[in-house]
């Protein structure tokens, strides 16, 4: 028998973090965050073994896989818009995964960061579950991946709308499809606050393609310059 | 009466998580025949949204479990932040390389693709407008 206790107390964290949305300041941070930071504060005071701890918090993570596979949905509840704009559209999905992946290896490289640190951040844009199969992959760490994709999201989601606004970019499906592409599922949920649909549509559309394409493309270029 | 949606629905959930497992497990096998190094679970989520629009599969067969498991995907993560205590000594050698990372290229990404869509939106409808307009310039002759 297992300890159930690992799995009781994250769903109970991330509750809580649901919760802190009507709270004023700590509201404006995603669950997720709230309860990361409360979960990391536990171990640390408890002195858990993390593996302790993941035996049965396993079973949630191994969610994930149902939920990538479940990205698909979004895909076909929103194919009239995507058929209506196509060409412009999935020049977009390349033009944003190359840049996510050409502009994170630069600035990485030109801090000097460890190859093993790179490539578990070249997935950051696409969503998690992808992000960590990318990662593990590419022979990243799936943890730091993890990390890195949700302070992404969480970036996005607080400053894509105001980036945006500067270089007065004013579509509906510019806006969902940049912040969709860039910040995933934690950028698409800003989106969904908007209450735009067009925003929301995209957004839904652009994370899962992008991260798609972000598979296909992360070993290519690895190869390419020759990591691998 | 009650009780019995309530029943029907959970029975719709758990038939659509069952679909979605399937699909793993098809694109985990077909990859293991073939011997290509690529995620099972993202050749899943291809050849689900072909089957989904194909119609092999009816939405109302999984919209139940597949709105359950996108609203919750957070929840499925915290675990892995939890799971960086282990690599404590890493990141704090390297939090602000990650961040300045993160910072700059998901602003590049978010300002270039908005850019690029908007001009190209632009542009599709500048041209739809001069086409009418020929048009209408053709008629009139």
């Amino acid at each position: 028998m297992i300890n159930p206790f690992g799995l009781i107390i994250t769903v109970l964290y991330f509750k809580l973090g649901q919760f802190c949305k009507r709270i004023k300041f700590i509201g404006k941070f995603p669950p997720i965050v709230i309860a990361g930071i409360l979960l990391i504060i536990t171990l640390k005071i408890f002195k858990i073994d993390f593996d302790k701890y993941n035996e049965s918090a396993y079973y949630l993570t191994l969610c994930l896989i149902p939920a990538t596979i479940a990205l698909g949905y979004p895909i076909y509840k929103n194919l009239e818009l995507l058929k209506k704009y196509k060409r412009i559209i999935y020049s977009a999905f390349f033009v944003a995964t190359f840049t996510a992946i050409s502009a994170t290896y630069i600035i990485a490289k030109f801090c000097h960061s460890e190859l093993n640190i790179i490539e578990s951040m070249l997935p950051k844009s696409t969503t998690a579950p992808i992000a960590i199969e990318i990662s593990k992959m590419a022979d990243g760490i799936p943890e730091l991946t993890a990390c890195v994709v949700v302070l992404t999201g969480v970036f996005g989601a607080m400053f894509g709308h105001k980036i945006l606004k500067l270089i007065k970019v004013k579509s509906d499906i510019a806006i969902g499809l940049s912040i969709g592409a860039a910040s995933h599922i934690i950028g698409s949920a800003k989106c969904v606050e908007t209450k735009h649909e067009k925003q929301i549509a995209m957004a839904s559309v652009a994370l899962v393609i992008v991260g798609i394409l972000t598979t296909i493309t992360v070993p290519l270029f690895l190869h390419i310059i020759g990591a691998k | 009466m009650k009780m019995n949606k309530l029943g029907k629905r959970f029975f719709n959930f758990i038939i659509g998580f069952l679909i979605l497992i399937g699909f793993y497990f098809l694109s985990f096998y077909i990859l293991k025949l073939l011997h290509i190094a690529f995620p099972p679970a993202i050749l899943g989520l291809i050849l689900f949204s072909f089957a989904l629009i194909e119609g092999i599969i009816k939405e109302s067969w999984i919209k139940d479990a597949c709105e359950f498991l996108i609203n919750n995907m957070a929840m499925f993560l915290v675990p892995f932040i939890g799971g960086l205590i282990v690599y404590k000594s890493l990141l704090i050698k390297n939090w602000l390389v990650i961040l300045v990372v993160i910072f700059i290229s998901t602003a590049a990404i978010i300002a270039v693709t908005g850019l690029f869509t908007e001009w190209g939106i632009k542009f599709l409808r500048l041209n739809k407008i001069k086409t009418v307009n020929k048009n209408k310039e053709l008629n009139h002759d």
